[in-house]
């Protein structure tokens, strides 16, 4: 099994409304992974069309009414929010060792923009929406989706990170998995606990998660990704983790989402090497 | 003035002088020094006799503050007066011992928390010797909560519950807008997030319908879109709206949480807490109120995250866990008496308390822990001890010392505030109700000027306790000084004095009383003298103190002190200052003074001369004229002349002017001791016969002639004396003093010795007569029954001579008016 272990850039998504908490523990584990660091604003050009299409109008929480859309409004609003966002990434990076920057990308369609930017050895960093509103929208869903779908690895930080010291676990498919040295890695930068956990625990857990009667089904997702994530979380319960990283060869992506809602964990999935020997 | 010699002036009265004094005889030198008699009292040193438990002979004072510390109702404090040196302070404490170990430890006071009103802190009494045992509990059981409670909720149990309760709020808002979004789905629109909130749009393929595309509908689709977007744009409204009211219930969800589990965690512990104080009704009232705001308040234990490092065990002041812990304001801890308390700086602070700041990030902060007590606290139940003066010179404190007494509480006030000079928030303790006996001692005068100039004075210090200055000195007395003694040296660790030592010391506190017949009580100087004398026993390798090292102490004192005595005798033997000691003059007379510098007194030898001619009958004071005399000494020279005008030439008008000064004096003069002096001068000025200038004079005279007692009659004998020493002795040499004053004679050892001698002699005088005779050696006279004085006598030369004025006034007094009417002058 092959896999990219070292990491060249760290490319964090950053919302202009990002909660302050999420985005320093989401920095705090770029650090170890020893890479330059690039702050994104994605201007998402697609929602330029909304001032044209009539009937279309922006709901707005913190005054409470609807506002008809207007694109000059809308593009100065983007420039307002894209200082704010950077505003936000430079508080969040000052404690980062490594080089950073930050940069303002527009795109038409954010999966587009995402394949576009990112390459083999970049870990991606999308941080979970606090709001549950946010995380139906189409931009977190497409988002999530494109970063699953490109050749980098990814970081889900979940919503509420529970603890920021604690074991490293690599969910590992084999003993060759990459993600163990990436863990052993980190645990040794972080000076924590390295514990990994063999696809052998996994299955055993599954099975035994799998005669329960009492797991209901999600319509959502297939029963066979929501019992993994589960019979993954049970496994999981005795410890204090603060990062889980697994292959994306071996889990899709929505375990990793569903594991690292569950567990209030971040998640490294990474990326699966093509045709590099490894380094 | 005319100098008429001994011959002339005896010649002219038919006086026999068969001595150096005619009429009056010398005092014996027996009366000039009064030695101990210690012959009932068998002893070698001071280490044979029995100590005195206590001061002697202040029976007064001490029935007194008897009275006073046993009284026991409002107002009866006591006013400790007495000579400086009397040791009052060590005296009443003596007594006060006594008396507190009689009486039960006062009880504790403490200061916590007013958890509804935090700017009044509360006072809980306690019984003595609890309140650090209540103040100790409360620090351990925040010790216990720093530990026991960040673990509770750091658990996982509590992380759980608490992440079940976010967790279900999260699924709450995620299922309504996942039902939302599905439903959005179904109509083929989808959810999307602008900068400043949401929108709803029409979509196909995943994607956003561009608006070109959608004007390609058709109308009849569009407007389907509208209303499906109508009704999803009220769905997603609905649900904004209601994610407050789901937050509020999260956020009471988690309160709730918290306070059970914080309540949980604390119960056990106030309970075994509450446990240790079960007869203490206000510690379990307050503990209780303790348990409520940590139930409130538990976030300050659990404000750190993992990882991070606790604050030290030891709150300081200003930090938040302050206000569980006690402030043990006043404890008797260890004490089992009522507490004596002297406060040597009584400050208003220190006397009533004060409220401390401390500075927290560049503010200064107060808390009731930082209310510290005063004096008026430690010693509440007991007594207090205060210098008078120190008091009164301390702004604002007597007012509040006097406040306090009235009130009966003590409310502690920064002094800032009391001045208005600031506004900010200060604390508001609770006061304190006080119940102390106050003892002040003071000097005599300002005792008495502020019972005349405070009308309050009256109203809180109702016992005076009047130190005596001496006492009788009576054989007892003598066995109990010697007693006293012996208590000081031992108490200084002297070495023991020998009896012909505690002999000399007598007579010393004989001399200190300026009475031979009375003993001086203080103390203060006995112990001096004492230590100086031990000081000499050690230099000549002396186990014990005998006369000899006591003689050298007392000479050494008076030689330390005594510059400015030998610097005013040579001005006198270098005839600087005028002053003679042999021969006559007529109009002149030494009168004696004496200076007091610090605390050692000498006499002084000043010539007093007199002039008279016809005048208006005014007697004129030289040094009144020129604002040098003060009013005393103003009112003797006036006395002379209603002598005057009582006893001579009384039935003509009083013809005589009269000028009176003391020669070479420039400095104040005050006091009337010179005043028989000054009628001496007169007469002898009046009778045109001179004074011997041998002798000295020191007396008060009033109208009727009789000499009066006055004040320093050793030293101004002493001072005279030193001068005719100095010159030579002629043997003919001494000084007059008032009869009255010969109890009062202890005078130096040489001096004694000289009289013993007969080269120097001390004359008793009652009445002016007596004292004329002897300073002329010519009677004065006594009137007869033909109403005439004898010829040749002193009051007759005074009356011819008076009548004499009265003539010539009248003669000129006559030309006068003829002038005036323009007739013959």
């Amino acid at each position: 099994m092959t896999g990219v272990t070292n990491f060249q850039r760290v490319i964090l998504g950053v919302r202009h409304h990002a909660p302050r908490e999420g985005l320093r523990q989401a920095v705090d584990i770029a650090n170890f992974l020893e890479a330059e660091l690039r702050g994104l604003f994605i201007k998402d050009e697609e929602l330029g069309g909304l001032a044209g299409l009539p009937f279309v109008r922006e709901f707005r929480p913190l005054e409470g009414g609807w506002h008809s859309i207007d694109n000059t409004e809308l593009s100065d609003a983007f420039d307002i929010t894209a200082r704010s966002a950077e505003r936000l990434f430079r508080d969040a990076v000052k404690q980062f060792s490594h080089s950073c920057e930050f940069e303002i990308i527009r795109g038409h369609s954010l999966a587009k923009t995402i394949a576009s930017i990112s390459r083999p050895g970049d870990v991606l960093i999308i941080s979970q929406p606090s709001s549950p509103a946010e995380c139906i929208t189409l931009q977190f869903r497409a988002m999530v989706k494109a970063a699953f779908e490109s050749p980098a690895s990814v970081l889900l930080v979940p919503a509420g990170v529970v603890r920021e010291r604690g074991e490293i676990v690599a969910l590992a498919g084999a003993s060759d998995d990459p993600c163990i040295e990436v863990a052993s890695r980190i645990a040794t930068r972080a000076k924590e606990k390295l514990v990994v956990i063999d696809g052998a625990k996994i299955a055993a857990a599954l099975r035994s998660l799998a005669r329960n009667e009492n797991v209901a089904e999600s319509p959502t997702r297939t029963p066979a990704q929501l019992l993994l994530s589960s019979a993954i979380a049970d496994l999981l319960n005795p410890m204090r983790e603060r990062l889980l990283i697994l292959s994306r060869n071996n889990f899709e992506y929505s375990v990793a989402e569903s594991i690292s809602t569950i567990r209030r964990v971040p998640v490294l999935a990474i990326e699966p090497r093509s045709d590099r020997s490894e380094q | 003035m005319r100098d008429l010699s001994l011959q002339e002036s005896q010649s002219a009265a038919k006086v026999n002088l068969s001595g150096p004094g005619v009429g009056v005889a010398a005092l014996d030198a027996l009366r000039l020094y009064r030695a101990a008699d210690l012959s009932r009292l068998a002893f070698e040193t001071t280490a044979d006799l029995q100590q005195v438990d206590g001061p002697v002979g202040q029976s007064r004072a001490l029935s007194a503050i008897s009275f006073g510390t046993g009284i026991d109702k409002t107002g009866f404090n006591l006013f400790v007066i007495g000579p400086n040196g009397a040791r009052m302070q060590e005296a009443v404490k003596a007594v006060l011992t006594k008396e507190a170990a009689g009486r039960p430890a006062p009880n504790d006071w403490i200061y916590v928390n007013n958890f509804s009103d935090p700017d009044k802190p509360m006072a809980i009494e306690l019984p003595a010797g609890r309140a650090r045992g209540v103040a100790q509990a409360m620090h351990e059981l925040i010790d216990d909560l720093k530990t026991a409670l960040p673990t509770v909720f750091q658990s996982e149990n509590f992380q759980t519950r608490r992440s079940a309760i976010d967790e279900s709020f999260q699924k709450k808002q995620g299922e309504a807008f996942s039902v939302l979004r599905d439903k959005a789905a179904e109509k083929s629109v989808l959810i999307v997030r602008t900068p400043f909130g949401f929108a709803l749009a029409p979509a196909e393929n995943g994607q956003i319908v561009p608006p070109d595309q959608f004007n390609a509908w058709p109308e009849e689709r569009r407007l389907a879109m509208q209303r499906v977007l109508e009704v999803l744009e009220k769905d997603l409204e609905r649900i904004m709206h209601q994610i407050p009211q789901w937050e509020r219930e999260r956020r009471d969800e988690l309160r709730k949480l918290t306070r059970d589990t914080a309540k949980f965690a604390v119960d056990q512990l106030i309970d075994e807490t509450k446990s240790k104080f079960s007869d203490l009704g206000r510690i379990l009232g307050h503990i209780e109120k303790v348990r409520s705001d940590l139930v409130e308040n538990v976030a300050m234990f659990v404000a750190k995250s993992d990882g991070e490092e606790s604050e030290p065990v030891e709150a300081k002041p200003g930090s938040p866990f302050d206000r569980y812990q006690v402030n043990v304001f006043v404890t008797q801890d260890g004490q089992i008496s009522a507490p004596i308390v002297e406060e040597l700086h009584p400050t208003l602070a220190n006397l009533i308390g004060r409220i401390e700041y401390v500075s927290s990030r560049g503010v200064l902060v107060t808390n009731f822990r930082l209310i510290k007590a005063g004096a008026i606290h430690r010693a509440n139940g007991g007594y207090l001890l205060l210098d008078l003066r120190s008091l009164l010179i301390e702004p604002f404190s007597w007012t509040a010392l006097k406040r306090a007494l009235r009130r009966g509480d003590i409310a502690i006030e920064d002094v800032a505030h009391f001045l208005g000079l600031t506004s900010t928030i200060s604390l508001q303790p609770d006061p304190i109700p006080v119940k102390v006996k106050v003892v002040l001692f003071g000097e005599r005068m300002l005792y008495f000027l502020l019972v005349a100039l405070d009308p309050e004075m009256g109203e809180h210090f109702k016992v005076l306790a009047d130190f005596e200055n001496d006492f009788e000195r009576t054989p007892e007395n003598e066995e109990l000084l010697a007693r006293l003694i012996a208590t000081l040296a031992g108490r200084e660790g002297l070495r023991p004095v020998h009896r012909q030592a505690v002999s000399l010391a007598l007579e010393f506190a004989a001399r200190l009383a300026d009475h031979a017949g009375k003993l001086s009580l203080t103390v203060e100087q006995l112990r001096d003298v004492l230590n100086e004398a031990d000081y000499w026993a050690k230099s000549g390798n002396s186990p014990v103190i005998n006369r000899d090292h006591l003689r050298k102490a007392i000479d050494e004192r008076i030689y330390r002190a005594s510059r400015a005595r030998d610097r005013s005798l040579e001005t006198i033997v270098q005839k600087v200052a005028l002053i003679d000691t042999e021969g006559r003059h007529v109009g002149q007379v030494n009168g004696l003074s004496v200076l007091q510098l610090g605390e050692f007194s000498f006499g002084r030898p000043t010539r007093i001369t007199c002039q008279v001619r016809p005048g208006a009958g005014k007697v004129v004071d030289i040094e009144r004229e020129v604002e040098l005399g003060g009013p005393i000494h103003s009112k003797g020279v006036l006395i002379l002349s209603g002598f005057l005008a009582g006893r001579y030439a009384l039935d003509t008008t009083m013809s005589l002017f009269a000028s009176l000064v003391f020669e070479q004096s420039y400095g104040g003069v005050e006091g009337d001791s010179a005043s028989s002096a000054e009628l001496y001068a007169l007469l002898s000025a009046l009778s045109e016969v001179p004074l011997r200038q041998d002798l000295a004079v020191t007396g008060s005279v009033n109208q009727h002639g009789e000499v009066q007692a006055i004040g320093g009659v050793n030293e101004k004998i002493e001072g005279f004396f030193d001068l005719c020493k100095a010159r030579g002795l002629t043997g003919t040499q001494g000084v007059l003093i008032p009869e009255a004053n010969v109890q009062h004679l202890m005078l130096r050892h040489d001096v004694v010795e000289e009289c013993a001698a007969g080269r120097f002699a001390v004359y008793p005088i009652a009445r002016i007569d007596e004292g004329i005779t002897l300073l002329t050696g010519i009677e004065a006279g006594l009137r007869g029954s033909d109403g005439r004085y004898p010829s040749g006598s002193i009051n007759r030369r005074v009356e011819d001579r008076l009548r004499a004025f009265a003539r010539i006034r009248k003669q000129l007094e006559g030309q006068s008016q003829q002038v005036d009417d323009g007739g013959p002058t």
